[in-house]
């Protein structure tokens, strides 16, 4: 055979392969549709009520509302700020003091509460570099005789002197309930480097909890004060907010809520901004943003992402386009006109994966691969907590899984809707749903502690992550798979409609479960919330018998099933003969041990436990079976196998 | 048909008792083919036996299903397995990891056989093109003694150039980012990772085809390693442009039969219970790397040098292109 023919041969080859290739990149499935598992886009929530007439309140009576001017100084990182603080009591008392959030002092120094642990410090893992604060510099209140109270602010958090994050004010007299103060400050924040949400990086600001806040005061005239713990977030009064933003021409701002007014002038650029309703205000400036603006049914959204993110801000606005009808289909209308998404850059990530009242930043590279659903998940998770924090604005350093476990379960039924069982990533076949990683991050942590204490109480992040996001994730799941999803979806629906714009407490949520869903359930949830009770189901013994005297019928099987730990989940057994015969059987998990009798022709060869896997808290799924003679992974063997005779091939030079 | 004076004309008879060249050179390529995949798959099996033991234990064998469980989509409990044996896992990572270094190191003698099935017959000084009578190969087992070795420290030769190739590509990349770690645009720091990956990857494909054009000299001469080196380092700047066309093609060959066996694995759905469907992704498994196999001996095959080429030593090739094709 000559060159030439083998060269002919060569070319032919050559253009087969690259032909293949590049049918097999065609292959890329994403929630474009472009895959083959393109899931109906904008879907309503498949559980959801049918939708009422009447449209659920757009707003709320304002409690703390802030009409604020800000100056954001690019060189210095500060913002010098003014404004007022119109706040009425509505608890049921008169009050003689009031607190203040300062939560940029955390980052004054390395003694704050925030820092000075080594084991609980911010999510970046790393103390900042440049260190921020807020320096009140007027404190007025009208109403008290003009009286300047900054000399009266205490100078630390109560009992701590290291902390100066949780202030209180006495004050002159008592304020009556139902009377209204307005209060005239001025302040100076310094931002820090952004080691968790808020600061400056390089010339990328976040400004979050940059203004002096108002505590919540409960009903019962006790204020929800408390230092800002590495693991806690926030909690405030629904108010109006005004928001006057002063910050260089070059910069491009997103912010809360509207934007009412803008103009350039003297190489200032000037933006006001409105938002109704809301418990909080940040906003994000930085000169190299690029921008897209869309609608979504009512609402505006502006997104803001980092140069060559064009990819990121595609698979954002496409998680939106789903996630905002469907998570208002499930919880309620989304009241706000706007919904601004900030990606920060790489170098400003610990700002990322946060929500604000009409605000949420997301995050990560501009390489995301078409298999990681990474980009969408963080999208749908901030996003519900529009509804989970910041329609029901449940205190979040007292009860972090309120907000977080509720959002991750809304979370996982929003990624299912979008991508199915391949949500959270689909490489090369190997499909792995949300559901899957919130039980491994369970597993992983913490499991049979109380699910309901204050984000202070966690031992750490991963216990944090194990307890208040994914087990009430999983918990919810569970209930909704043993006693119905409809029944959990309209508990979950009713709870969104009755408590929107309030601050639910752990008892409003077992109340309407136990309205919805029915006493054990929210027996079951009280007990996981509270007292860290959880459950096992295993197949402890399967015997069989030929009865005497031989006849027909003569294999009597005993089946033993097991329940390990408090709480008490119906399960469904199902018992499979030697013939292939399946037979079903239901527990209510009354009692530790069910005995399961069977008499036939055949013995039980094989059992099976929770054949749907209804029950995710289940805390050891691998003992939920049994065979008399266990299958050979044949499956896992030659998989095993071929993986390294793929890195046997690789070692070889 | 001319031929040397002096020399003994080859006849019709001769030819009608010799057995075909053609098959008679085949049988040993088939061997020694077989032994190279046989090799492997025994090799894998001894690694695979702990990892295959640690998904036993977790208790997915339980299941109606078996271990289908694994593969079921969602992956939750592919998630609960690994999790249940993590600790057991991770265990066996270095020890397998240094079970498959051993393991390669001893695939260097299915490597010896496969180049010996490969190389031409060698011929006499004064052979002519066609019809002289072959030199007598040399004796297996002596010839074992002298390249085993000589492969062996190729092999770890060129682990350590890909090593070394490794740290100067990630110093290199981490150099170059840090100049560019500032643009605004974070393509940038990745564009400049992936011109280093790029240029890492040729230079990974170049040590491969060095470490076979090596090899090649080392089973086919007496020449030390050093010498055999030189050698194939003059090979590759006489003929490197088509040796790298060569190699693309079949890298991008053994590429493509990977992607297409994934695919066809994918639709075979190993989490549905079924007992065929593991078996037949195991057949088109191993048919993957019978063909991987086979397109790493032909690959060899056409970096073998060419008779106009070849020198004219006792050991000399006659070359034959089509020994495989």
């Amino acid at each position: 055979m000559g060159s030439l023919e083998l060269d002919r041969r060569t070319a032919a080859l050559a253009t087969a392969l690259v032909a293949v290739l590049a049918l097999a990149g065609c292959d890329a499935s994403g929630p474009d549709g472009s895959g083959r598992d393109a899931p109906p886009r904008g879907a309503p929530h498949p559980l959801s009520p049918p939708s009422r007439a009447a449209r659920l309140p757009a707003r709320t009576a304002p409690v703390a509302s802030y009409a604020l001017s800000a100056r954001l100084d690019e060189a210095t990182h500060t913002v010098h700020a003014e404004g007022t603080l119109t706040w009425r009591n509505t608890s049921r008392v008169s009050v003689s003091e009031l607190y203040f959030h300062l939560y940029l002092n955390a980052f004054e120094h390395a003694r704050t509460l925030f820092n000075r642990s080594p084991f609980t410090r911010a999510r970046s893992g790393r103390r900042p570099r440049r260190w921020g604060k807020v320096e009140l510099t007027r404190l007025v209140a009208r109403e008290l005789g003009g009286a300047d109270l900054l000399g009266s602010l205490e100078p630390h958090s109560p009992g701590d002197p290291l902390d100066a994050t949780d202030r209180r004010l006495p004050l002159p007299r008592p304020v009556q309930s139902g009377e209204t103060l307005t209060l005239e400050l001025a302040w100076d924040a310094v931002l820090p480097d952004i080691v968790e949400r808020t600061g400056v990086s390089r010339d990328f600001h976040f400004v979050g909890q940059w203004f002096p806040k108002l505590a919540r005061l409960e009903p019962d005239g006790s204020w929800a004060h408390f230092p800002f713990h590495p693991h806690a977030e926030f909690y405030a009064d629904f108010g109006d907010y005004d928001v006057t933003l002063d910050v260089a021409e070059e910069m491009v701002v997103g912010a809360t809520g509207r934007r009412v007014a803008e103009h350039v002038e003297g190489g200032r650029r000037t933006l006001r901004q409105r938002a109704e309703s809301v418990h909080d205000f940040a906003w994000a400036a930085w000169p190299g943003f690029e921008r897209r603006d869309e609608r979504i049914g009512e609402v505006a959204v502006h997104l803001l992402y980092p140069p060559g993110h064009a990819t990121n801000a595609e698979r954002t606005l496409a998680a939106l386009r789903f996630g905002l009808p469907f998570f208002a289909a499930a919880y309620g209308e989304y009241p706000y006109p706007d919904l601004t998404v900030v990606h920060p850059p790489a170098f400003a990530a610990p700002a990322g994966g946060m929500e604000y009242p009409t605000l949420i930043t997301t995050g990560g590279p501009w390489h995301q691969p078409y298999w990681s659903r990474a980009v969408e998940l963080v999208t749908l998770h901030e996003l519900g907590h529009q509804w989970f924090y910041g329609l029901l604005a449940s205190n979040e350093p007292r009860w972090p899984f309120l907000d977080e476990g509720l959002n991750s379960y809304a979370e996982t039924r929003a990624s299912e809707g979008l991508f199915g069982a391949s949500s959270a990533s689909d490489l090369a076949g190997v499909e792995l749903s949300a559901i899957a990683l919130h039980r491994a991050s369970m597993l992983l942590g913490e499991h049979d502690a109380p699910i309901a204490r204050p984000a202070s109480e966690f031992v750490d992040f991963v216990e944090l992550g194990a307890l208040a996001y994914s087990r009430p994730a999983l918990l919810l799941r569970t209930l909704g798979n043993v006693y119905g999803p409809e029944r959990l979806a309209r508990a979950l629906r009713s709870y969104a409609e009755r408590f929107r714009f309030g601050h639910p407490t752990p008892d409003d949520l077992l109340g309407v479960i136990e309205d919805e869903v029915g006493a054990q359930a929210a027996t079951n949830l009280r007990g996981a919330l509270f007292h860290g009770h959880g459950v096992n189901y295993s197949v402890r013994d399967v015997r069989s018998v030929r009865r005497e005297p031989a006849a027909s019928g003569d294999v009597e099987s005993r089946v033993v099933i097991h329940r390990h730990g408090e709480l008490q989940f119906p399960v469904q057994v199902v018992l499979i003969t030697s013939s292939g015969e399946r037979l079903t059987r239901s527990w209510d998990g009354a009692g530790r041990d069910a005995v399961l009798s069977h008499v036939g022709d055949h013995p039980v060869t094989a059992v099976r436990l929770d054949p749907d896997d209804a029950i995710l808290v289940d805390e050891n799924l691998l003992d939920n079976a049994w065979r008399r003679a266990p299958a050979t992974p044949l499956a896992s063997i030659e998989r095993v196998l071929f993986a390294f005779q793929l890195l046997l091939g690789g070692l070889a030079p | 048909m001319s031929h040397e004076p002096g020399a003994t004309p080859h006849t019709d008879a001769d030819e009608a008792t010799e057995a075909p060249p053609k098959k008679r050179r085949r049988a040993p390529l088939l061997v020694a083919i077989a032994v190279v995949y046989l090799a492997r798959l025994v090799s894998a099996a001894l690694a695979s036996v702990p990892w295959v033991a640690a998904v036993s234990a977790s208790g997915v064998g339980d299941f109606p299903e078996g271990d289908a469980k694994l593969f079921e989509r969602g992956g939750l409990y592919l998630l609960e397995a690994v999790l249940a044996q993590r600790a057991l896992l991770v265990q066996l990572i270095v020890p397998t990891a240094g079970l498959l270094l051993a393991l390669s190191l001893v695939g260097v003698v299915p490597e010896w056989l496969l180049l010996r099935a490969l190389r031409p017959a060698p011929r006499a000084p004064d052979d002519t093109l066609v019809g002289a009578p072959t030199a007598r190969e040399p004796q297996a087992g002596s010839e074992a003694r002298r390249v085993l070795p000589r492969l062996g420290a190729l092999t770890v030769s060129a682990w350590a150039a890909r090593a070394l190739l490794l740290l100067v590509a990630a110093a290199l990349a981490a150099t170059v980012r840090s100049y560019v770690v500032g643009a605004r645009d974070e393509r940038l720091p990745s564009l400049v990772t992936a011109a280093v990956v790029l240029v890492g990857s040729l230079g990974w494909a170049g040590l491969s085809v060095l470490h076979d054009l090596a090899a090649i000299e080392v089973t086919s001469g007496s020449a030390s390693l050093r010498a055999s080196l030189r050698r194939a380092l003059a090979t590759l700047r006489q003929r490197g442009l088509g040796l790298a066309a060569r190699y693309g093609l079949f890298a991008l060959a053994s590429l493509t039969v990977l992607l297409a066996g994934m695919s066809a694995v994918a639709w075979l759905d190993v989490s549905r219970a079924e007992a065929w469907r593991p078996l037949a992704t195991g057949a088109l498994h191993q048919a993957v790397i019978l063909a991987h196999v086979v397109l790493h001996a032909a690959w060899l095959s056409s970096a073998m040098p060419s008779p106009l080429t070849a020198p004219t030593t006792p050991a000399a090739h006659r070359p034959h292109a089509d020994a495989f094709l």
